[in-house]
C-alpha cells in the first residue's frame, strides 16, 4: 500500500516505450523521487515478522491460545500502524505524487485494461458471426468502430500521449528530419528486387510476432496490438 | 478488552468519516494528496476493524462473559470452533461482522481498481465508507456488541443456539453476509460513475466480477440454507417461503437480472438506465433483507428479534439511499440515452429483457408476500398470514418461464432473428424436449407442471449442448486441432459465455429437483419395537430406542432397519438431542439414505423408552439430490466464467497444442484404471 510519484510519458525514469518520436510531453513534471533500498513498509512488515517470532518464542511454555493471541495481536498493531502511515503521509510528505504514468489525463493501467477489453470484444463478435448469432451488416458496422478504437488505445499506449501530442510529435519529427540523397533508379530497381526474393510467401496481414492472420486492411494485430507491415 | 473493543468501534467510526472528508474533498479540489490519505484511511478502517473482530474472538474463546454478547451466546462446554463462530450468532456481532467483511472487501475493490478507475475511486471510498459509518453509527449508539455487565458477571454462558451448532450455520451466515455485502461495490462504483459522468462501459466492466463474486456467495448461502433446513430442522422439505429465506432471495433475484442486462448494455449500448437502476435495487434489497430480520417487522423462526429503534434507523437509511440514488439518476438521464433501440422482438435482446422482467416480477411477488403480513397487521390491525401455497402458485409458472427463455435466448441472434435462424437454431432442441415429453407421457408422468418442467429441462439441456458443438466445430476449423482440444480451448476463450451455460446447465439440474416435490410421499406411524411400515417400495422396522450422552448433549436415537424392495439396505439413524441448558429446545436429527433417483428421509418426533416405541415420520424425496448437484455444477460455471485473462494466457504460452487433450485423456485414463 505505499505511494508512488506521478510520471507522465516523456520524462526521465518514465514507462514510455522506445521507438516513438522525441517530442517533449505537453504536461511538465517535476523530476522524479529517487527509489530504491527499503521503504517504510518494508521495514513495518519486517519489524512485525520479527515480533511475532519473538513473541512466540517468549509465550512457547504459555499453551496455544496465548501463543496465538499474542501473535494475532502484533499482527493486527501492525496493520494499523501500516494504515496510519498510509493515512498520514499523503499530507506531510515533501513529495505527494505517484508513480503512476499518465497518459492524456488516464493512467496506463485504465487504457491496457481498456485496450484488452476492446480486442476481446472484437474477439467475442467474430465468433458470434462464425455461429451465426450476428448479421454481416451488423458486423460490418460493429468490428470497425471497435478497431478504430482499439487502434487510438494502441497508438496513446505507444505513443505516450493523445491525439494532440501523436500530432504535434510527427510534425516536430518530419521538420527536423533532413531530405534523403536522390537514388537511381537501377539502384532502387535492384533493392526492391532483392526484397521481392529474400520476402516468405505470407498471407496479407500476418502479424510477424504471433502470426495471427489479420484483415488484409488491418494496421494493427487484433491478438497482440503489433503494428502490422502495411501501416505507415 | 470490552473498552478496547468500544474505542475501536468509536474509532473506526471517526475514521470512516474521515475518510468522506479527505476523499471527496480531495476530488472536488483536485488534490492528490487529500485522496491519497483518504484512500489510506480508508485502508485503516479495514486494519481496526481486524483487531476489533479479533478483540471479539479473543473475548469467546477465553470465556470472557464480562461482555453480555459472548454471555448470550456462548458456554464454557462449547467446542471451540462454536466458540469462535459464535461472532456472527447474534444481532449485535453479526452488524460488526457486516462492518468487518466491507470493509475488507471495499479495501481490495478499492486496491484493484485503483488505477484502472481512478476517476471514480474517491467517490467510491467516500460511499462505502458511508454505509460503514451507518452500521458503525447502529452499534456504537444502540447495539454495542461489547457492553458490559455493571455488577458481577455470569460464571457460565448461556451458550449458542443448539440449532446452529451445526457446520451448515457456520458457513452459511458468512456467505450470506459476504453475498449481501458484495452487492455494495457495484453499487458504489456505480455511483461514483452517475457522480463524476463517467458513464461509458468502464464501470461496468469494473463491477461485473465483483456481482459475479457476490452473487456466488448469495447463491452459496442460499443454498446452504436449503440443505440446512432438509438436514436439521426436519420437517422433510429445503425451502419454505420463510421471510428470512425471502430476505436473501430478492438481492439474488435482481442481480440475476443484472448479470443478464449487463450484456446488452455492453454489445448494443442499450438499457443503461434499466443497470443503474438494478444496481441500486439490489443494493437496497441488501439493506432491506437485513432490516427485516433484525427489526422484527417480520416474524420468523430465522428472524433476531424486535427492535423499534432500529427499524427507526434502517428506516431513515433506507429513505436516504433512495433519495440520493435516484436524484442521481434523474440528473444523468440524458447521458444515459441508449445507443441503439430494440429492432426485434425475436432477437437475443428482447430475451434478456423478457428474462429481466420476469425475475423482477418474481422479486415483487416474493417482497409482497414477505411484508403482506406486517403491511395487513398496519391497516386493519389482523395479521394475515402468507403461505408457501401463495409462493408456490405464482412462483411456479414464472419459474418455468425463466427456464423456458434460459433455453430460448442462446439460439437468437443479436438484433434481429431470421426465420432460417430460427429453424436452424431450434430443430435439434425443439425435437428433443417433444422426444422426452413422449417418452414421460407414456411412462405414465401425470403431473402437468412436472412434465413441463422435464419437457423445458430437456429443451435447455439439448440447446446448451447444440452451442458446444457448434462453437467446438468452429474453432476446430479456425485452428486446425481436433474436437476435443477445440472444445477445450472454446471454453477458456469464452469464459464467460461457455461457463455461463454451465451455469444454466447447474440451473436446469436444480429445476430437476424441484420438479420431484410433485412425486413426494410421506406418512407418520407409530411402531413398536420389532414392527414394520411400508411407504413405496421402502419396509422400515423399529430395533429399538437408545441414549447417549457426549458431556454437552444428550442423545436419544433411533434404530430403523430399512429395505427397499424386500432387499435389506442397512440401518438408519433418526435421533433427538437435548442440549444442556437448552433442554427445552431439542434438536431433531434426520436420517437420510441418499439415491440419485430419491432420498428415503426418516424423522423421530416422539419416543417412549419404556416399551422401546417410536413415532416415525417417513419421507420419500425424489430427484431431491440433483438439487445439491445442481448448484455444485453452478459454482463450477461462476468459476469458470470468473477465470482471469492472465491464467488462460500463460497456460496458452507454455503448453503446446493438444497437450491439454492428451493430458485430460491419461488422467481419465488412470482414474478409470484406479477405479478399476
Amino acid at each position: 500500500m505505499a505511494r508512488r510519484t506521478t510520471k507522465t510519458a516523456g520524462q526521465p525514469g518514465s514507462k514510455r516505450r522506445p521507438g516513438g518520436a522525441s517530442a517533449p510531453s505537453p504536461t511538465p513534471t517535476p523530476a522524479p523521487p529517487q527509489t530504491g533500498g527499503m521503504r517504510p513498509w518494508h521495514l513495518l512488515t519486517l519489524g512485525v515478522l520479527m515480533s511475532c517470532g519473538a513473541g512466540a518464542v517468549v509465550t512457547r511454555g504459555g499453551g496455544t491460545v496465548q501463543t496465538v493471541a499474542v501473535i494475532v495481536t502484533i499482527l493486527t498493531a501492525g496493520l494499523v500502524a501500516a494504515g496510519l502511515v498510509r493515512t498520514l503521509e499523503p499530507l506531510v510528505a515533501a513529495d505527494a505524487g505517484e508513480e503512476t504514468e499518465m497518459l492524456a489525463g488516464r493512467t496506463r493501467a485504465a487504457l491496457e485494461r481498456e485496450k484488452m477489453l476492446v480486442l476481446r470484444s472484437i474477439k467475442e463478435v467474430e465468433f458470434d458471426r462464425a455461429m451465426r448469432k450476428i448479421s454481416d451488416a451488423d458486423y460490418n458496422e460493429i468490428v470497425p468502430r471497435l478497431r478504430t478504437r482499439a487502434v487510438g488505445l494502441i497508438r496513446q499506449l505507444e505513443g505516450g500521449g493523445g491525439y494532440r501530442a501523436l500530432i504535434e510529435r510527427d510534425l516536430a519529427a518530419l521538420v527536423a528530419a533532413p531530405m534523403p540523397a536522390p537514388t537511381s533508379s537501377a539502384t532502387l530497381e535492384t533493392i526492391e528486387a532483392g526484397d521481392r526474393a529474400d520476402a516468405a510467401p505470407e498471407p496479407p496481414g500476418t502479424c510477424p510476432d504471433c502470426s495471427t492472420v489479420n484483415d488484409k486492411d488491418a494496421r494493427f494485430c487484433k491478438s497482440c496490438g503489433t503494428r502490422l507491415a502495411g501501416d505507415v | 478488552m470490552a473498552s478496547l473493543g468500544s474505542f475501536l468501534l468509536f474509532a473506526t467510526f471517526v475514521i470512516c468519516a474521515y475518510a468522506i472528508a479527505a476523499s471527496l474533498s480531495g476530488a472536488r479540489r483536485g488534490s492528490r494528496r487529500l485522496v491519497e490519505s483518504g484512500v489510506g484511511a480508508f485502508y485503516l478502517v479495514a486494519a481496526t476493524m481486524t483487531v476489533a473482530s479479533a478483540v471479539m474472538t479473543h473475548a469467546f474463546v477465553t470465556n470472557d462473559y464480562h461482555i453480555k454478547y459472548v454471555q448470550r451466546y456462548s458456554d464454557r462446554v462449547q467446542p471451540l470452533f462454536y466458540k469462535i463462530t459464535s461472532y456472527w450468532g447474534g444481532l449485535d456481532g453479526s452488524i460488526m461482522f457486516w462492518v468487518f467483511l466491507l470493509a475488507l472487501f471495499g479495501a481490495l475493490a478499492v486496491y484493484v481498481n485503483r488505477d484502472r478507475h481512478r476517476e471514480l475511486i474517491p467517490y467510491v471510498v467516500a460511499i462505502i465508507s458511508g454505509v460503514q459509518m451507518f452500521f458503525l453509527f447502529l452499534m456504537v449508539v444502540h447495539k454495542n456488541p461489547f457492553d458490559t455487565y455493571l455488577l458481577q458477571a455470569p460464571a457460565d454462558g448461556q451458550g449458542l443456539n443448539p440449532l446452529l451448532q451445526n457446520i451448515y450455520m457456520v458457513v452459511h451466515p458468512p456467505s450470506l453476509y459476504i453475498g449481501f455485502v458484495g452487492m455494495t461495490i457495484p453499487y458504489a462504483f456505480g455511483m461514483a460513475a452517475l457522480i463524476t459522468g463517467h458513464l461509458d462501459d468502464s464501470w461496468l466492466r469494473a463491477i461485473r466480477r465483483w456481482t459475479m463474486v457476490s452473487w456466488l456467495f448469495l447463491s452459496l448461502g442460499l443454498t446452504l440454507g436449503m440443505i440446512w433446513a432438509y438436514e436439521v430442522l426436519g420437517w422433510g422439505g429445503y425451502w419454505g417461503w420463510d421471510p428470512v429465506e425471502n430476505a436473501g432471495l430478492l438481492p439474488w433475484l435482481t442481480a440475476s437480472a443484472f448479470l443478464h442486462s449487463v450484456i446488452v448494455q455492453e454489445r448494443r449500448g442499450m438499457l443503461k438506465v434499466w443497470n443503474v437502476t438494478l444496481v441500486i435495487t439490489t443494493f437496497f434489497l441488501t439493506i432491506f433483507g437485513t432490516f427485516m430480520t433484525r427489526s422484527g417487522v417480520v416474524q420468523s423462526v430465522h428472524a433476531f428479534g424486535e427492535d423499534r429503534a432500529l427499524a427507526w434507523m434502517f428506516s431513515v437509511f433506507m429513505i436516504a439511499i433512495l433519495l440520493f440514488s435516484f436524484g442521481w439518476v434523474i440528473r444523468r438521464l440524458p447521458m444515459l440515452r441508449p445507443r441503439y433501440d430494440m429492432d426485434s422482438w425475436i432477437s437475443r435482446e428482447a430475451a434478456f429483457v423478457a428474462n429481466n422482467w420476469i425475475l423482477l416480477i418474481a422479486a415483487a411477488i416474493v417482497l409482497f408476500g414477505t411484508m403482506f403480513p406486517t403491511m395487513s397487521e398496519a391497516l386493519t390491525g389482523n395479521r394475515l398470514t402468507v403461505g408457501p401455497l401463495f409462493f408456490n402458485k405464482w412462483m411456479m409458472p414464472l419459474g418455468l418461464v425463466l427456464l423456458c427463455l434460459t433455453g430460448i435466448a442462446p439460439l437468437l441472434a443479436w438484433r434481429r432473428s431470421t426465420l432460417s435462424n430460427l429453424s436452424e437454431s431450434f430443430v435439434w432442441p425443439v425435437t428433443f424436449a417433444l422426444v422426452v415429453s413422449t417418452i414421460l407421457v407414456a411412462l405414465g408422468v401425470r403431473v402437468w407442471s412436472a412434465g413441463i418442467c422435464f419437457g423445458l429441462c430437456a429443451f435447455v439441456t439439448a440447446t446448451i449442448v447444440q452451442e458446444f458443438v457448434r462453437g467446438a466445430r468452429v474453432r476446430k476449423d479456425a485452428t486446425g486441432t481436433d474436437l476435443l482440444t477445440a472444445t477445450i480451448g472454446l471454453v477458456m476463450r469464452e469464459r464467460r459465455r461457455y461457463g455461463g451455460y454451465i451455469v444454466h446447465l447447474g440451473i436446469v439440474l436444480m429445476f430437476l429437483g424441484f420438479a420431484g416435490e410433485a412425486f413426494k410421499a410421506d406418512t407418520q406411524i407409530l411402531l413398536k419395537q420389532g414392527e414394520q411400515a411400508t411407504l413405496r417400495h421402502y419396509t422400515v422396522r423399529n430395533m429399538g430406542v437408545k441414549v447417549t450422552d457426549d458431556g454437552q448433549k444428550q442423545m436419544v436415537t433411533g434404530h430403523v432397519a430399512v429395505s427397499e424392495d424386500g432387499v435389506s439396505v442397512g440401518m438408519l439413524y433418526p435421533a433427538r438431542s437435548f442440549f444442556r441448558k437448552h433442554e427445552e429446545q431439542p434438536t431433531t436429527d434426520v436420517a437420510i439414505r441418499r439415491a440419485l433417483d430419491e432420498d428415503l428421509y426418516l424423522i423421530m418426533p416422539a419416543y417412549e423408552l419404556k416399551d422401546q416405541s417410536m413415532s416415525l415420520q417417513v419421507v420419500v424425496n425424489p430427484l431431491v439430490s440433483w438439487v445439491w448437484m445442481g448448484f455444485g455444477i453452478l459454482v463450477l460455471g461462476t468459476g469458470i466464467a470468473l477465470l482471469p485473462e492472465r491464467a488462460f494466457e500463460f497456460a496458452l504460452g507454455r503448453v503446446p497444442a493438444g497437450a491439454a487433450t492428451l493430458s485430460i485423456v491419461l488422467l481419465a485414463a488412470s482414474l478409470v484404471a484406479r477405479a478399476g
